[in-house]
């Protein structure tokens, strides 16, 4: 019941730490400023100051002590924590202590700066390593800009960029399951912090587990603790990581529970296993290129017909931007145009505000044919006579002439063009039977050719 | 809070910041807002300052190459029932009458209106059924024109919802939130990837007559908190399908442009004190009714539609309002590249005399529904057309009242339901996912609300998860903190 209240207490030693670290800083700065201007103006104010600092450093002292009851603080810097704490609260009373019956002496001599100094380096010292002991090892530099080691918000970014990777070199462990667990549960289960004794910093302490037992049991994912722990609801008090702390997604606990399904091991690689259905979108992503190449669809359905093949949008190369004086003059002109996703150089184009959209257009965009992978110019004034213009537009998939005054002269050329997909003609003069004029594509999938007769 | 204070705080953060001259103003605020680096290598300050800058700017651009340009969205409100229309249950017709197991009925919640019967006896499907189309999918024959498509769509028999009755789960299939307020899906859309035809609304709603009684609230087509001129536009039936949209008798084309550009300057001046998004929206209002003048009348003049077009939708399709119009008027919106058409046909709430009701309901819209997907296909429109055919809920597989040899009724039931989408990268010719033998509950590939708002907005190119617009001091998503994309339904 006692050891209850002094944890309990003990959790306010975080708070109460800072008293100490800021009276003591300001009582130093006056002294600075009173020897620079002469005078004794600011003597009380640096007493009380200092008294102030001495009796919440002792307070901290004996939360901290009533903090480390808890067990969960146990090692070297624990320890260095704890004496130079205890240092800092005793020299902030030699410094009271002086100041209190000594002042006089003193008043003008270079030794009344030992007490004041030696307070200071102790603190800054006991107050980094309380930081090591709750934030990690690395905290200080971590986020520091000019540090070529530092961490980004992502542990994994310092490592191999994974996509120069094969599958036989990605480790399940060590490139996937281990950046999360340095994520979402290193804060607490650390070389310096044991919360609830478990520590999972190494493959040998994370296998040994906790105070309550192994939280891994490999081969039986749903079963280990970890595992177990993490799907609680979160307002669960067993819930790990806690309210307040980074969740792990959905995709990461599944991610960790396959791992220990199969069998938990430290040194396997990705070509080793098959990733499920349920982890590939995700793993892909974090390998950076798709794994198992052919997608299980089974869990579809068994009533399904086979489709035509779809042909990307975005093709496979790498293209410079167009130009925003090329893009504001299509604006100007009424055409749409947009890119086909995020961060792509490739467009789509839409004429369906410009239906005079024609031969001038095209020569404008000549230089920039490449870029564009989608046309819609439907009812536009696209004849025969402006395909070779076309032709140039090597990347299209998608090219919409209904209702224009193309004919089958047209046809066997645009079915050339390397990628195109859709190639809509309907309601032009091109003959019924055209569909043979364009069967030599391969990539052809969509053919639409539809009259109102 | 007063009313100047509340302009200050709807002042774009981009313009603010822009105004603050593009430099110290704007690092001195990221600094006070607190935002913290996130470790890709800029300066924390650069970085803070450009989220800010990125809170609350449209998608413009879709995070992935986008399977569907548009979405033409058949809502059937009311709740048909699954029973009578796509979900064959012969075990309903083998136990009529008899009581629903416990077992499965379990510890599902049952509406108001039937918690007092004393029994629940089950109540075979008030319809044949056969086996139409490549795969032999059994559908009823109330729909023969959607049979006749059946290898066109996907069909969803595990779809469930989480609200019972019609105003909360129509808000929540529309907007992903039962309480009215929140945007709706097509709202979000015209928000997110902007207008492709400058001259039309990019979301447009149309409400069939004739269907049923029960009102549906303009809220299902409202913009939240995004800015207004993104709430779905509803074209009437009649000689003015759009309120207040031609010039009053004697006011001539030139004088509207006249009145326009001065009130419009006027705006602008206003705009520059205040910066208050919503004076954007009325000058993008005011400009878009402009120009739809033009473009409206074009839309709803179907007389040189060809007769074989007409024939297809159906009889009904020459009385504006019908929903055969309404779908002819879809497909000519979709080739106008209108982004989201709404359309809302009621009178699926049949909770007595079922057997003539939905005859009534699938009479007014199975062919219409079946003629425009193929016309949409015929016009190579639907490899970018995303249509979606279903209500807010299903109906219990019990009776509601008295089951008698002419006639029953089926109460609301949001544990299972069946909606059927196509075109668009949606795979044609598959059915997804089952329900126990009394399509009751879902057995296989349960299908969330916001599992199917997710997929619409993978198949329109965006992530549902990276699309929010903050306001009251969150984000907000289409999809709240929920929904999986149905990857096994995607082409």
């Amino acid at each position: 019941m006692l050891q209850d209240w002094a944890i309990f207490f003990g959790h306010f030693h975080p708070l109460v730490v800072h008293l100490p670290i800021g009276l003591l800083l300001f009582a130093f700065v006056l002294e600075l400023m009173q020897s620079r201007a002469g005078g004794e103006g600011y003597r009380l104010v640096i007493r009380w100051a200092v008294l102030g600092g001495c009796i919440s450093a002792v307070l901290a002292c004996v939360l901290g002590w009533f903090l480390s009851l808890t067990g969960e603080y146990e090692s070297d810097n624990f320890s260095k924590h704890q004496y130079t704490g205890i240092a800092t609260a005793l020299s902030a009373l030699i410094w009271w202590y002086i100041l209190h019956r000594h002042q006089a002496e003193l008043a003008g001599k270079r030794l009344k700066w030992i007490p004041p100094v030696s307070c200071l380096a102790l603190l800054t010292y006991a107050g980094h390593q309380g930081g090591t002991l709750t934030h990690g090892e690395d905290y200080l530099m971590a986020h520091f800009p000019l540090n070529p080691n530092r961490t980004s918000g992502s542990n994994d970014a310092a490592a191999v960029p994974l996509h120069t990777l094969a599958p036989e070199q990605i480790k399940v462990y060590a490139h996937l399951v281990l950046p999360v667990l340095e994520q979402k549960c290193w804060s607490c289960h650390n070389a310096s912090k044991s919360k609830g004794g478990l520590r999972m910093h190494t493959e040998a302490l994370l296998m040994k587990g906790g105070k309550h037992g192994a939280v891994v049991e490999a081969g039986n994912g749903d079963k280990s603790e970890l595992v177990v722990r993490m799907l609680l609801p979160a307002d669960d008090e067993k819930r790990m990581p806690p309210k307040g702390k980074p969740a792990p997604t959905e995709d990461e606990i599944n991610l960790i529970r396959w791992w220990i399904q199969s069998g938990a091991h430290f040194d396997k690689s990705l070509a080793n296993y098959e990733v499920p259905g349920n982890l590939t979108t995700y793993i892909s992503g974090r390998v950076g290129s798709q794994v198992n190449k052919e997608p299980n669809a089974k869990g579809a359905d068994s009533l399904q017909v086979p489709e035509a093949s779809y042909v990307d949008k975005i093709p496979d190369t790498t293209i410079s931007s167009v130009p925003d004086s090329v893009l504001a003059l299509l604006a100007q002109k009424n055409v749409i145009v947009y890119p086909v996703a995020r961060n792509s150089p490739f467009l789509e184009l839409s004429a369906i505000n410009a239906p005079d959209f024609g031969k001038d257009e095209l020569t404008i965009l000549q230089p920039y044919a490449g870029n564009f992978v989608s046309m819609q110019l439907d009812n536009t004034k696209i004849s025969d006579a402006e395909i070779p213009l076309l032709l140039q537009f090597k990347h299209l998939h998608t090219l919409n002439l209904a209702r224009t005054a193309i004919t089958n002269k047209a046809l066997p050329q645009l079915a050339s063009l390397p990628r195109i997909y859709y190639l809509n003609v309907s309601n032009t003069g091109v003959s019924a039977d055209a569909d043979k004029l364009v069967k030599h594509s391969p990539t052809l999938k969509k053919f639409y050719n539809w009259n109102i007769k | 809070m007063d009313e100047l204070n509340q302009y200050a705080y709807q002042m774009h953060r981009r313009k603010f910041l822009q105004g603050s001259v593009l430099g110290l103003g704007g690092l001195a605020l990221g600094g006070l807002f607190g935002c913290r680096s996130q470790g890709t290598g800029q300066p924390a300050v650069a970085q803070a300052t450009q989220a800010l800058v990125e809170e609350n700017v449209p998608l413009i651009v879709p995070h992935h190459a986008a399977r569907a340009k548009r979405v033409i969205y058949l809502f059937q409100s009311g709740g048909p029932s699954q029973m009578e229309l796509f979900d064959y249950k012969p075990m309903l017709a083998s136990m009529h009458g008899k009581d629903i197991p416990a077992s499965v009925l379990g510890n599902n919640r049952v509406s108001g209106m039937v918690t007092a019967q004393a029994n629940f006896p089950l109540a075979g499907a008030a319809a044949s059924f056969n086996r139409y189309g490549s795969n032999g999918t059994y559908l009823s024959d109330l729909i023969p024109h959607t049979a006749g498509i059946v290898d066109d769509i996907c069909l969803i028999r595990s779809m469930y919802t989480e609200q019972i009755n019609h105003e909360p789960a129509v808000m929540f299939t529309q907007t992903g939130h039962q309480l009215s307020g929140r945007p709706s899906m097509g709202s979000w859309i015209s928000y997110g990837l902007g207008t492709l035809n400058q001259n039309l609304p990019s979301f447009i709603v149309m409400i069939s007559k004739g269907g049923g009684d029960q009102p549906i609230s303009a809220s299902a087509w409202g913009n939240g908190f995004l800015p207004s001129h993104h709430q779905g536009v509803q074209f009437m039936s009649g000689k003015d399908p759009v309120l207040y949209l031609s010039s009053p008798d004697g006011v001539e084309k030139v004088d509207r442009r006249e009145a326009l550009n001065f009130i419009k300057e006027m705006n602008k001046l206003q705009n520059e004190v205040w910066h208050d998004p919503e004076i954007d929206s009325r000058i993008n209002q005011y400009e878009m009714a402009y120009r739809m003048q033009l473009a409206v009348p074009e839309i709803t003049d179907i007389s040189n539609e060809p007769a074989s077009i007409l024939e297809m939708y159906g009889p009904d399709v020459t009385t504006p309002g019908t929903f055969a119009y309404n779908c002819l008027l879809a497909r000519r919106l979709a080739e106008k590249d209108v982004r989201f058409i709404q359309l809302y046909h009621l009178g699926w709430d049949h909770h007595g005399r079922l057997a003539s009701g939905i005859r009534r309901a699938t009479q007014q819209t199975d062919q219409p529904s079946a003629a425009l997907v193929k016309d949409l296909k015929q016009r190579g429109l639907l490899d970018e057309t995303l249509v979606v055919w279903g209500g807010e809920f299903g109906r219990t597989s019990f009776c509601q009242g008295k089951l008698t040899p002419e006639d029953f009724g089926r109460d609301h039931h949001p544990g299972a339901y069946s909606i059927w989408m196509a075109g668009g990268g949606v795979k044609p010719g598959v059915v997804y996912g089952e329900t126990d033998d009394f399509a009751h509950n879902v057995v296989k590939d349960k299908v969330h609300v916001h599992d199917f708002q997710a997929t619409v907005l993978h198949l329109l190119g965006i992530d549902h998860e990276q699309f929010t617009f903050k306001t009251q001091g969150r984000r907000f998503r289409l999809t709240d903190v929920h929904g999986h994309v149905v990857q096994s339904i995607l082409a």
